[in-house]
């Protein structure tokens, strides 16, 4: 798997938030959320670690918002290192679609049962493809 | 020679082990361009930015004969690059020799061993800045694994760019970009205006407002604010 961070290492602070003390870290120590981005012909994959909430929200926007500008063709959320994503998250995930090309939504790939849930009841799963 | 995409998938595994984070911007464009060209197996790939007045300009090279594009391009101001960046669509040209789109262009890139050219706009937001190239001395004709294979390093390419330019980090070639992007909005409103009053094609307003520029041997970008604020005084 290939990967980069989007946040350069030598800008000021870490590339991501600090972790709170009471919080599980699921990347390198100090980080409370991990996003890789994987290039491959079929397009391009965020590879999510760690839980998406309010924290970590201005995190993933900031990723996301990188990665559209680069107006993938085809955009893939692999969320087998997620266990939780909050409304907001999941909104914000499906408004990616809006940078695809026309009749394009977001794959959302490895989503745990519990994130399933979640875009089923707020009714986001209508604006994203879900793969096992 | 043909370009497969198991060949594709090794290679941008191979560039996974960029960290563009622990590494300077410069040098992973040169790692993207060096892979790009050995998978191609072509004469030559390169990376090219937009500067401020437009020109693609080199920002990392696998072969000297991509200097003679660059070169060419922007004397004559057109080529398959040139159009691959104008219009923001993959370009491939099998062989120049017999290509009737950029006849001035074509002669001297021929000359000088240039002789097929498949180029790849880098996204950026609404934009391009720059292209990925790759260049072949001998007629070339372009698959359309070849076409998915530079969509997939021009990909990486934009993701290298767009985390420059977010980043906090600034780069004089972040900076440069920031111009290039910055002169693109103006001239893209030159255009609107044009295409208001003019009724022109967005193709045909751009053409003018560079052969203004051109006689007038004045920036693109200065052309194209007076053009705005002509019509902004007369409305």
């Amino acid at each position: 798997m290939m990967w980069l961070y989007l946040l350069p290492a030598s800008s000021s602070g870490p590339p991501f938030r600090p972790d709170p003390p009471a919080r599980r870290s699921a990347g390198p120590p100090g980080a409370l959320l991990m996003i890789e981005v994987d290039v491959s012909p079929e397009g391009v994959t965020m590879v999510i670690a760690g839980e998406l909430d309010l924290t970590t929200r201005p995190v993933l926007a900031e990723h996301l918002s990188a990665v559209l500008c680069t107006r993938p063709r085809r955009l893939i959320l692999d969320l087998a290192g997620t266990g939780f994503v909050d409304c907001g998250s999941a909104r914000l995930i499906v408004s990616a679609g809006q940078f695809l090309p026309e009749g394009r939504c977001p794959i959302i790939r490895h989503a745990s049962p519990a994130v399933r849930r979640v875009l089923e009841l707020t009714g986001f799963d209508a604006g994203c493809e879900i793969e096992g | 020679m043909t370009v497969t995409p198991q060949d594709v998938r090794h290679a941008l595994n191979e560039l996974g082990r960029l960290r563009f984070g622990e590494m300077r911007v410069d040098e992973a464009m040169h790692q993207i361009v060096q892979t790009t060209h050995a998978i191609f197996s072509v004469d030559g790939a390169g990376l090219m930015l937009a500067d401020a007045e437009h020109h693609l300009r080199n920002a990392a090279v696998s072969d000297e004969r991509m200097r003679h594009l660059e070169e060419l391009q922007i004397r004559h101001q057109e080529g398959p690059c040139v159009t691959a960046f104008d219009d923001k669509v993959l370009v491939g040209a099998d062989d120049l020799g017999s290509d009737p789109r950029w006849p001035a262009f074509n002669r001297a890139a021929v000359g000088r061993g240039v002789r097929a050219v498949l180029a790849s706009p880098i996204p950026y937001n609404q934009d391009a800045v720059g292209v990925v190239a790759v260049l072949s001395q001998e007629r070339h004709p372009w698959s359309g694994e070849a076409e998915l294979a530079l969509l997939a390093f021009t990909d990486l390419a934009a993701l290298l760019i767009a985390s420059m330019m977010m980043g906090e980090q600034q780069t004089e070639l972040a900076a440069q970009l920031q111009g290039a992007l910055n002169s693109r909005a103006v001239i893209e409103q030159a255009k609107g205006v044009l295409i208001g009053q003019r009724g022109l094609s967005a193709h045909a307003a751009y053409e003018q407002i560079r052969a203004q520029a051109r006689a007038e041997r004045r920036k693109i970008a200065v052309v194209a604010a007076e053009l705005v604020a002509r019509a902004v005084r007369q409305n």
